[in-house]
Order: C-alpha cells, then structure tokens, then sequence
C-alpha cells in the first residue's frame, strides 16, 4: 500500500478523522431519537443481566463463582462485546449490503471496504452498551474484593481489549461468511450471539464440548471468565487452566486473522460469482 | 498494450452459474451474459454502449471496474488488472451506477464531497476548486442543503456524477445514467461530460438501452445483443446501415390540409379524423424541420419523437450484415 499513498497528500489518519467527523455529524441529525435509543440499550442489558441472575441463583452450580463474580464476568465479557459492536457492529450486515446492491458502489471508491464500513455505518447509539460496561465493569471489580497486584490490574485491563478483539473478529468473519452463503446470515452470527452468551457467563457452568469449543475454536472465554478466574484465583477445569486467560489478546489477534481471511474470501467470492 | 488504450478487451467472457430448484434436485445452469468481447477504447474517446435489457451491458461495466471477474479473456483498463488491482483503478476511473446510488441517503450533497474527498485523499486545495466547479457545472446549487433522499431522480443523478467526477478520473464510465431522468437533466448531464471530455480530454463510457441518449453525446457506438458485439463504428455509420428513421406523433386542433412534407419524412398515417398524424423522419431531417412543415398547415397541440428502439436497430443490423 506504500505505492497507493505516495502521491496522496491527506494521510491515512486525516482521512479516518474527516470520515469518522462526518458520521459524527450525520447521526447527530437524529440526536434525540438516539438518546432514547441508547437509553433502552443500557436498560437491554441490564434486563438480560437480570435474567441470568435469576437463572443462576436457582442453578445448581455457578462454575465455581460468587453471583457478584457473575456480576464482574458478564459486564467484562459485556464491555469487550460493547467495543467490538460500536466499531464492527455493521460488519455482519454485507448480505443485505450484497442484496440490495449497495456492495457495488462501496467496491468502486479506493478505500477498503473495511474502513468504509466501520466508519459510514458506525451507530451512536451503541455507545449505550459500551456506556453500561465501562460502569458495570470497574463496579464489579471494586465490589468482589480483590487483593490487588500489578500483574492483576494489567490483566483487568488487557481482558476487555481481547474481548473486544475476539468480538470483532466474529462479526467480521460473520461479514465474510454471508458474502459467500448469501442467506446464511443467522447462521452466520450463530457464533457472534452464542459466543457473546457463553462469553458472559462462568464458562465452568458449560457443558464440556461447548467450553472445548469456546475456548479452543471461537475464542470467546477468553473475553471474560479466563481471566477473570485468574484474578479471583478461581480454579477452573482440567484443560483449560486459568492462566489462559493472560492470552486473551493473542488470542483475539488470531481470530482477527481467521477473520480476515473469511473476509477476503467473501470478496473474491463476490467479484467471482457477480452478486 | 498501447499506451492510449484506455480499455483493452479481448476475448472478454463472463457465464453466470444459475442454481435452480430443491436442495435436492438442484440443476446448474450456465448463462452466458458476455461472449469473446474484443473492445479497444482509446484516450479521449465517448462511446456509446448500447445493448437492450439483459444483453450483458451491466456485466461488462462490472468486469472493467474491477467488481467481476471474467471467466474468459482478458482486459485493461488504464494500464491495470481491473480485479487484482481494483483499488489503484478506482482512483482513476469514476463509475455511475444508474440503478444504484452511491450517495449518502440522509445526507445533503454539500456534506458528501468532503467524506469522497478524504476517500480519494485529496487535499482541500485540489477538491474544493474542483467541486465549485462541478456545482457550476452540473448546477447543483439550488438543492446542495437538501439530504440526498429528497432528491429528485434528475437532481440526484447530477449529484452521482459530480461524486464520480470529483477526483478528475481519466476515464468515466456511467451504467445507464438516464433511466427515467427528465429532459432537461439529460441534457445537462450530456452537455457536462462533453466539456468535461473537450476540457480535460476525459474518456467518457456510456451504456444506455436508448439511443436517443447517446447520439449526441458519444461519436461512437457499440452495440451488444444477446452478450455479443453487433455493432462497432460511428454514429453515422449506424444511421447508414439501420436507416435509424425516428417516429414523431402530432396532435393537431384542425385537420392539416394541403400538408407539405420535406425530403426523408413520410406521413405513415392519420388518427382521431386526422387530428393525429404518424410521420417517420431521416437522420438528416431535424424535429424542427417536420414542426414546422405541420404547423405552416395547422395548430399543433402536442407532439411526442420517438427514437428507433433498439431492438429494431440490431434486427435491422442483422437482415442488413
Ligand atoms: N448475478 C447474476 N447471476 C445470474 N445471472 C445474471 C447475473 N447478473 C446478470 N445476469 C444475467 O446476465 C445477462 C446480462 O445481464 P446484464 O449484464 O445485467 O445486462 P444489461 O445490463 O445489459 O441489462 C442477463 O441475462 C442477466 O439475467
Ligand atoms: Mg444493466
């Protein structure tokens, strides 16, 4: 790409600052009706928190945890889901993109369809979410009582930025998947929404396959429970060890290269097969 | 490659796979929308790409901005692989898709060129001027507050063009830019790519399913029937071998007695007691021409021209090649 900016003037970071300004400025046309909107947003996810509360004090097992580390695991997991969602909220939405032949005229201008989609479809009204988490989250972590070390702040810290990471990557491969299997767009965000739930809750409480599987193939129980037990020295079953959860990001970055490879193959698929 | 050809296809092929029926009896069909295009478009030319419905206007327009790949054959555009190298093409080429908009619904134009602008990476020194330009130009000033979901078509496809001109493209290619636009729309948006090509040299790619459209416009056409070139050569020559005779109907208030037509018309019948004529009139006859010869006989009402329609210009090729 070194050769495509050599006679571009405006450098990549002014761009992104005029698309994201201009966005910006667009939704704030619908400012009220956007205030209610992320006012029902936060109130979502508190309601779907207390529906899993009132699961959990009647199940027989919570994976070992305390409903207030419950608490601490769902809006982790939350606050990391709530990043990816602003940034690439839009990203699992190129089968309607493709079949109302909005892809074509995104193809044609010279910047990636990527950058194009996280900034011209960003929606204010998912900083709700990212609003409940970054309150929810250092909440949680103040009320369990936690003896604190450096190594355990700096994890508190990189746990939600892997999450957001791993999120991301679900939802672009999800992009990338229903360029491909045009129509396969809830199956495509199985993975996203069940990855999101099992994120959110003790991955202990899982039965064994899914915890495999969410650990090992779609990264999701490294956005909050993993680390999360390492911090509250929680012990977690054989296989997967809480140390794991200090690879949260490694773990996201690989998604995200997984997930850049679906997308891309969504593309070639698409200029191959002709919408 | 030529340095100067702008597009270079050659042997240029594009199937479509259709999948038909059931999960279980599912039949593969092949449609083959483009057929051994061979098309050299060299700097500086507007061509007129004219084809009827589904002849494989859109696909090849797809194949050369670097959205398609081609199943057979291969094909330059400005130098470059159009689908390995989509993203340097499109800095290069401005494309207008007639059906779809690539504009931002909820916003007005004024706020849309600065956001293609930072896409191109321009700087305000090289877009603003351009811009004012294209304002001037394309005369959009009168509805530039006005969110582009409010538009009028015309209004609108003037502001496609100025989004695709915005970053001065050496080669513009518009996929049906005058379905449904008003007269007067269509005539500024001829009249502006004429001087964007006489000005800046721009090579100007044009489809249309209308003749009437193009004639103007575009020195040269290229008819495509059924995916497969028919025609290639200048408008006169098309006239030459179609006849290309236009049809005008004229309502009058009083029968046209004693009515004298002028070489190349023919009065091909009379309605409603003569009060409606049908004349058909040659390539070097104007409207101006046939109104007047009516109207030196009888008060004209209301009057309609009526291009040969495509399809009657590539059977014409047919019996006649
Ligand atoms: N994505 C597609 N899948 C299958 N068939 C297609 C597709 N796109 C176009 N076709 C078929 O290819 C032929 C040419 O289409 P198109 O290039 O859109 O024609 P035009 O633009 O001249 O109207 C038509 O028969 C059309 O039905
Ligand atoms: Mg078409």
């Amino acid at each position: 790409m070194a050769e495509l900016a050599q006679d571009r003037p405006v450098s990549w970071l002014r761009m992104m600052a005029t698309l994201l300004a201009s966005r910006w400025r667009s939704q704030m046309v619908y400012r009220g009706s956007m205030i209610a909107e992320m006012a029902t947003q936060g109130f979502l996810i508190l309601t779907e928190f207390l529906e899993l509360w009132v699961l959990l004090t009647h199940a027989p097992a919570l994976g070992g945890f305390s409903l207030a580390e419950v608490a601490l695991v769902y809006f982790c997991a939350n606050l990391g889901f709530a990043i990816a969602d602003l940034t690439g909220g839009s990203l699992d939405a190129t089968e309607a993109l493709v079949r109302e032949g909005r892809l074509e005229a995104l193809l044609v201008r010279p910047t990636s369809l990527l950058v194009q989609m996280i900034t011209q479809e960003l929606q204010l009204r998912r900083i709700g979410r990212v609003v409940v988490g970054l309150v929810g989250y250092p909440l949680g972590l103040a009320l369990v009582g936690i003896d604190w070390t450096a190594a355990k702040v700096l994890l508190a810290v990189l746990a939600p930025l892997g999450g957001a990471l791993v999120y991301f990557s679900f939802l672009m491969g999800a992009g990338g998947f229903q360029m491909i299997v045009v129509g396969a767009r809830q199956a495509a965000n199985a993975i996203t929404y069940g990855g999101k739930y099992a994120g959110g809750v003790p991955g202990g409480a899982l039965f064994t396959p899914i915890r495999v599987f969410f650990t090992f193939v779609a990264p999701a129980l490294f956005t909050a429970w993993l680390p999360m037990a390492w911090i509250l020295g929680i012990d977690t079953p054989a296989g997967t060890p809480s140390w794991l959860g200090w690879f949260g990001v490694p773990a996201g970055l690989l998604a995200l290269g997984a997930a850049t490879i679906w997308w891309r193959a969504g593309l070639r698929h698409y200029t191959g097969a002709g919408g | 490659m030529a340095s100067n050809h702008v597009v270079e296809a050659r042997g240029l092929s594009r199937d479509y796979i259709v999948h038909e029926g059931g999960l279980v009896r599912r039949t593969r069909r092949v449609v083959p929308a483009l057929v051994d295009l061979d098309l050299v478009i060299t700097a500086g030319e507007a061509v007129g790409y004219l084809g009827a419905n589904g002849s494989g206007k859109s696909t090849t327009i797809k194949m050369l901005s670097g959205i398609l790949v081609p199943t057979r054959g291969s094909v330059r555009v400005l130098g470059h692989d159009p689908v390995p190298e989509r993203r340097h093409l499109t800095r290069r080429i401005g494309v207008v898709f007639g059906q779809r908009s690539q504009l931002w619904w909820d916003l007005p134009l004024k706020e849309t060129y600065p956001i293609l602008a930072a896409m191109h990476r321009l700087p305000g020194s090289v877009w603003r001027p351009r811009w004012d330009e294209l304002v001037a130009g394309l005369e959009l000033e009168g509805f530039l507050d006005t969110p582009v979901r409010q538009l009028s078509l015309g209004q609108r496809m003037r502001g496609e063009v100025a989004a695709a001109l915005l970053h001065s493209p050496e080669l513009v290619i518009l996929d049906e830019p005058t379905i449904g636009l008003d007269m007067i729309s269509k005539e500024n948006l001829r009249r502006h790519l004429d001087e964007e090509r006489r000005t800046r040299g721009t090579t100007i790619l044009l489809t249309t399913h209308d003749l009437g459209d193009v004639q103007r416009l575009c020195d040269r056409m290229v008819i495509i029937d059924h995916g497969k070139l028919a025609f290639d050569g200048t408008e006169a020559q098309l006239a030459e071998l179609t006849g290309a005779r236009r049809m005008m109907t004229i309502d009058l208030d009083t029968p046209a007695d004693g009515l004298v037509l002028p070489r190349g018309v023919e009065l091909i019948d009379t309605e409603a007691d003569g009060l409606r004529l049908n004349l058909r009139f040659e390539r070097g006859v104007s409207a101006a021409q046939v109104l007047s010869a009516v109207q030196a006989r009888a008060e004209v009402r209301d009057l309609s021209i009526e291009e040969p329609a495509i399809e009657d210009l590539v059977r014409h090729i047919y019996r006649r090649g």
